[in-house]
């Protein structure tokens, strides 16, 4: 239980959040438009989905509803991240059964805590 | 009146000059029946009287008939002229008419032409208002972006990750990490000034105890004192009233009046955090808080202006800890929102104490809370 798909369109947070999570010994897969999100949930089956907003050709919402309508994709847990502050965000996320919302700038600390806390620290190696 | 006495008059003359024909003539025939009866001079004077007394009567009638004729005609002639100006008068008034209702087209034309501007006015006004809104926020998203790199990049490498730090660099990436932390409060600061402008800065207020957000409050701002050397300590008073209130707000309020807190207080200093219930100027409970430091104090002329938006950015004084930003007034009119006050009290070197109250939530009624539109500084400029 330990691989995780970071869904993020900026190069330079996607990077960060890899190196972070990287070294905390977590196996990773990432995707950087709505699509990719999408076809890498079907195809690597993470035990986690970081979700941010914001993403070309559709948003995470939209890839959060498509997971929930899948059964066998239905029951991994989701996180959203974003950037923006528009009201209203973090009551669809909870609509959407996440298990957690961060508004950019995120303590990443809080964000490696709520990781261990859903999915387990990583498998060792 | 003369006119008047003169008619009667005259009519009088004509009723008379019928009477003494009428007599003339009867005296005329009982003068024939006399002749028939009592001899001829007697007959022959009383004809005569007759004859004559008919003749009398007729110029009499005569006259009066002249004058009767005179008086019909003077009496046609004045039917005529009141005909006349009553006419006259109709057509004015007609014509007066005429042109109130002309007038009152005119100025229902220039009011319906007036009305559509103004909605067309207002049309602008809210299609900019959403301009500028859209503006800031796509402007405040697309700065986090780079500054959620850049600070988790400073930390990664702070925290090790990607090799050894020593105390010095740790201490550069620190300063670093804590300037796009301010920067970050810009940010949000500058999202929420705009939605302030264009009216759009709502709350969505629920009944809460107000305890646990307090206490989160604290509890956010707790890293940030203990790198100022700086203690958070609650007195907080057991019997906390409900209050109706967005609890994100709520906790943002608290959090950026602990945060000044700790900014002006020095390391070793405590700030107090005290809450409990009391009665407002109109009698009905509140929920007071307020935060006590310390520190340096805020000097009495800036303490004037402190809650406006523009003297906060312009003034260059107040800059011994980075500024007090848009957090006072920001937090001045969430508390209005909230349908409650704000005020400070400060002392230069001796502290500050800023406290706020809002309104207990009433059993029997929900109060409902609305966002108030009103045209700001910005807009009257």
């Amino acid at each position: 239980m330990s691989k995780i798909l970071i869904v993020e369109d900026d190069k330079n947070v996607l990077k960060a959040l890899v190196i972070r999570l990287r070294a905390k010994g977590y196996e990773l897969v990432t995707a950087q438009d709505a699509l990719m999100a999408l076809s890498a949930v079907r195809d690597e089956h993470p035990d986690m989905v970081l979700l941010d907003i914001s993403l070309p050709g559709g948003n995470g919402f939209e890839v959060g509803t498509k997971i929930r309508a899948e059964a066998t994709l239905a029951a991994t847990p989701l996180v959203f991240i974003t950037a923006s502050r528009r009201p209203g965000l973090r009551e669809r996320a909870e609509e959407l059964g996440a298990v957690a919302f961060f508004e950019k700038p995120y303590d990443s600390q809080a964000l490696i805590d709520c990781i261990e806390a859903t999915i387990g620290a990583p498998a060792a190696p | 009146m003369d006119q008047a006495w003169e008619q009667l008059r005259t009519a009088r003359c004509a009723t008379a000059a019928d009477r003494l024909w009428l007599s003339g003539a009867l005296l005329a025939l009982a003068a024939a029946c006399f002749v028939g009866t009592s001899g001829a001079y007697a007959a022959t004077l009383a004809t005569c009287a007759g004859l004559a007394a008919t003749a009398l009567a007729c110029a009499l009638a005569w006259r009066c008939g002249r004058r009767v004729a005179a008086f019909r005609h003077h009496l046609v002639r004045l039917s005529t002229a009141r005909a006349d100006e009553l006419d006259a008068r109709v057509r004015d008034a007609t014509e007066d008419a005429e042109r109130q209702k002309h007038a009152l087209e005119a100025a229902r034309a220039h009011l319906l032409t007036q009305a559509a501007e103004l909605a067309a006015s207002n049309r602008d006004l809210e299609r900019r208002n959403r301009e500028i809104e859209s503006f800031y926020h796509v402007v405040s998203h697309e700065l986090r972006t780079p500054l959620t790199a850049i600070r988790e990049f400073l930390a990664i490498v702070r925290d090790g990750v990607v090799g050894d730090v020593n105390d010095a660099q740790r201490e550069c990436l620190e300063s670093a990490i804590e300037s796009c932390n301010h920067m970050r409060r810009c940010v949000d600061d500058l999202f929420d000034v705009a939605r302030l402008e264009t009216g759009r800065l709502t709350i969505r207020p629920v009944r809460l105890a107000p305890r646990p957000l307090l206490e989160r409050a604290a509890d956010r701002l707790r890293p940030f004192a203990a790198e100022r050397g700086v203690r958070i300590e609650l007195e907080l008073a057991p019997n906390l009233p409900d209050v109706d209130a967005d609890p994100d707000r709520f906790v943002q309020i608290v959090g950026n009046l602990l945060h000044n807190a700790i900014k002006f207080s020095d390391a070793g200093a405590a700030i107090r955090l005290r809450s409990r219930a009391q009665q407002g100027p109109t009698g009905l409970d509140e929920l007071l808080v307020e935060i006590v430091d310390s520190g340096c104090g805020i000097p009495s002329d800036q303490l004037e202006r402190i809650f406006d938006r523009l003297a906060q950015v312009c003034e260059d004084a107040i800059q011994t800890a980075g500024g007090l930003g848009l957090g006072l007034p920001l937090c001045r009119e969430l508390i209005e929102q909230h349908h409650g006050r704000i005020e400070i009290e400060s002392r230069r070197r001796h502290g500050t104490t800023v406290r706020f109250t809002i309104p207990a939530s009433r059993e029997r009624s929900q109060t409902v809370l609305t966002p108030r539109n009103r045209p700001t500084e910005a807009m009257q400029r």
